[in-house]
């Protein structure tokens, strides 16, 4: 059942691009990227439970080398990627190595990756290599090499295929050995630790593959869109939106990031559109307030996330419906 | 020269540190007895700008004059805040609760926006036009002005959480809410009264800015981050801890602003915060949290 259902919604994703093209097959792809960087996210900031703003420095340092290597025309673009990938995995592990090292946690790990986000975000404004706060753009001529193509279908697939590999990869995470660590440490550190996990060893590689993840993310989204700016790629808001995507969704399930990034995206894109229908500017200021309220209200609702709350719900549920000896799986 | 300028660094930056202090005094104090991260604290301060900005230009009234009015105001929006919408989330997972509050502080943001627009509005009161010059120092009066209101809105809360049976509640209340609650309390209201606080100490510190800064609606985000940054580094949940954090921070910024690396002077804050955070989580003055 659970089997049809995955092959369903695969093959809807896959006959999507027949349906529907151009400017709606780019909104598409760019929700489904934001809902594989909040998946990759998910990793650390949903199944280790450490809240990470650092994670707009990656894609800023994925989609910058991108740029950089278009502007300085140092080989073609898809030489970037791994690039980007070996750069930020050196600096996430640093990250990690001095965050974990001194064990900051909850809030104060929160507001310390605020703090190493907005330093890389000033930085990348005074220095004239990063185009200060005008950024830098991509132009290269169209080729698989450079990964740049005449409509937004390749991309399609790309990202596709990348959403799902993550939803696959965290389907696998969360039954791995480095899974069941990250949930014990999120749930006790202390116990954990006590039951002979390294926690602080733990975070660091989940850190690392979760950072790593999201400088491909960063890469790929400057590919699409074709210039990157410092407010943007390196941006509090950025970050914000990828950790409200997974929030939202269902932080430390696989497939409440997905859901989660997808509806943030779309809400945005619709209440863009309605201030678009309406007219002035000042409508699409209203459209932000309306964007706020509903992290309100949906965090009202779902204080767990959509998916996490409904499971919760339904494990609790069975367990109350279910006959004596029968084994039911515990919610999380 | 290089001693000037960082003699006017010093005496700007504990100027402006109080002003931040106050702010973060606000933010400290709503985590501290009400348990709830509140970054929309940054949009409240930006509406109290904003207030005092309306009062200016359309009245022509010198927003000290104003002051009590816009702080009563606040204490009723953040009480009244406080008992609709923030108690329900007081169990929700700190992270929620956290994202809860960025909800709450975009709407409020971009609401501004919607009325007074992305333009930068000025507010230039006459009667704090001028300087005092002493020797090399040279002190703008409304900066004088926005350091002496954020130093009373301190002694006030000081003197408030010190000598009243309220303060000692909200004290007992911060301590141990189970113990507070079997003792009779009702922390309920006083969550409410301390959100209320909160939004004053908020009203307060945008008053004090509405003179000294152009105002535009990204300051709310900057505040809430200001205000954060500060009240971690100084402790979470202690007052003292907040004023030399800000006192801190203010001379930082100024001193690195007089030198000439006003752009950097942020990266410079915050770096100097991050390294502290790592040597001492707790902030300067913090407990040791349960």
């Amino acid at each position: 059942m659970t089997k049809l259902l995955v092959g369903l919604i695969i093959l809807a994703g896959l006959c999507f691009p027949f349906f529907v093209g151009g400017y709606y097959l780019k909104l598409t792809l760019l929700a489904l990227l934001y809902a594989y960087l909040s998946s990759s996210w998910n990793i650390i900031g949903g199944y280790g439970g450490q809240m990470s703003f650092a994670h707009g420095i990656f894609f800023g340092i994925g989609a910058y080398t991108v740029a950089l290597f278009s502007v300085y025309q140092v080989a073609p673009l898809v030489f970037a990627i791994p690039v980007g990938i070996v750069i930020v995995a050196c600096v996430s592990f640093v990250v990690a190595r001095v965050c974990f090292g001194y064990e900051l946690s909850g809030i104060h790990f929160a507001v310390g990756t605020i703090l190493l986000a907005e330093i890389a975000r000033i930085m990348a404004i005074n220095s004239s290599f990063l185009g200060r706060s005008q950024g830098l753009q991509i132009h290269v001529e169209a080729s698989i090499w450079n990964l740049q193509f005449e409509s937004y279908l390749p991309f399609y697939y790309i990202v596709f295929a990348m959403t799902v590999a993550i939803a696959a990869g965290t389907y696998w995470l969360q039954r791995s050995r480095l899974g069941f660590r990250l949930i014990s440490l999120r749930e006790q550190e202390q116990s954990a630790k006590a039951l002979g996990i390294n926690t602080t060893r733990t975070k660091q590689v989940a850190f690392v593959i979760s950072a790593v993840l999201t400088a491909a993310g960063g890469a790929m989204h400057a590919l699409v869109v074709g210039f990157v700016e410092p407010d943007f790629n390196l941006g509090l808001l950025l970050a914000l939106t990828i950790v409200m995507g997974a929030v939202l969704g269902g932080r430390g399930t696989v497939l409440g990031p997905i859901l989660g990034g997808i509806l943030v995206q779309a809400v945005q894109e619709l209440l863009v559109v309605a201030g678009g229908i309406v007219g002035t500017t000042s409508v699409s200021a209203l459209a932000q307030v309306v964007y706020g309220l509903f992290f309100v209200f949906i965090i009202l609702g779902f204080p767990r996330g959509i998916v996490g709350t409904l499971q919760r719900q339904h494990f609790d549920r069975q367990a109350v419906l279910g006959e004596p000896g029968k084994i039911t799986p515990a919610s999380l | 020269m290089f001693l000037t300028l960082l003699q006017i660094g010093i005496v700007s930056g504990l100027l402006s540190g109080l002003v931040y202090a106050l702010m973060s005094t606000g933010f400290n104090l709503s985590l501290g007895i009400a348990r709830v991260v509140n970054l929309q604290h940054g949009a409240a301060i930006l509406w109290s700008m904003y207030a005092a900005y309306f009062a200016w230009h359309t009245w022509g009234l010198n927003p000290l004059y104003v002051t009590p009015v816009i702080c009563g105001l606040a204490f009723v929006i953040g009480y009244v805040a406080q008992r609709l919408l923030i108690d329900r989330i007081l169990n929700v997972p700190e992270d929620s609760q956290i994202l809860f509050s960025i909800g709450l502080l975009i709407s409020l943001q971009y609401f501004a926006q919607f009325i007074f627009s992305t333009d930068a509005h000025s507010l230039q009161a006459r009667e704090l036009q001028g300087a005092i010059i002493l020797g090399d120092l040279f002190l703008q009066y409304k900066q004088i002005a926005a350091a002496g209101v954020a130093l009373v809105g301190l002694l006030g809360l000081h003197l408030l959480l010190r000598y009243t049976d309220l303060g000692r509640d909200l004290k007992a209340c911060s301590q141990n809410a189970i113990g507070a609650a079997a003792c009779g309390l009702d922390n309920r209201r006083l969550y409410a009264v301390a959100m209320g606080i909160s939004w004053v100490c908020a009203a307060l510190a945008g008053i004090a800015l509405s003179n000294l800064v152009p105002i535009v609606p990204d300051l709310a985000f900057q505040y809430a981050i200001m205000a954060v940054v500060v009240s971690v580094l100084g402790g979470l949940g202690s007052v003292v801890g907040s004023l030399i954090g800000g006192l801190l921070v203010g001379v930082v910024l100024g001193v690195a602003q007089a030198l000439g690396y006003g752009q950097v002077a942020q990266a410079l804050v915050y770096t100097c915060v991050f390294v502290t955070f790592l040597f001492k989580p707790t902030g300067i003055f913090g407990a040791k949290l349960a």
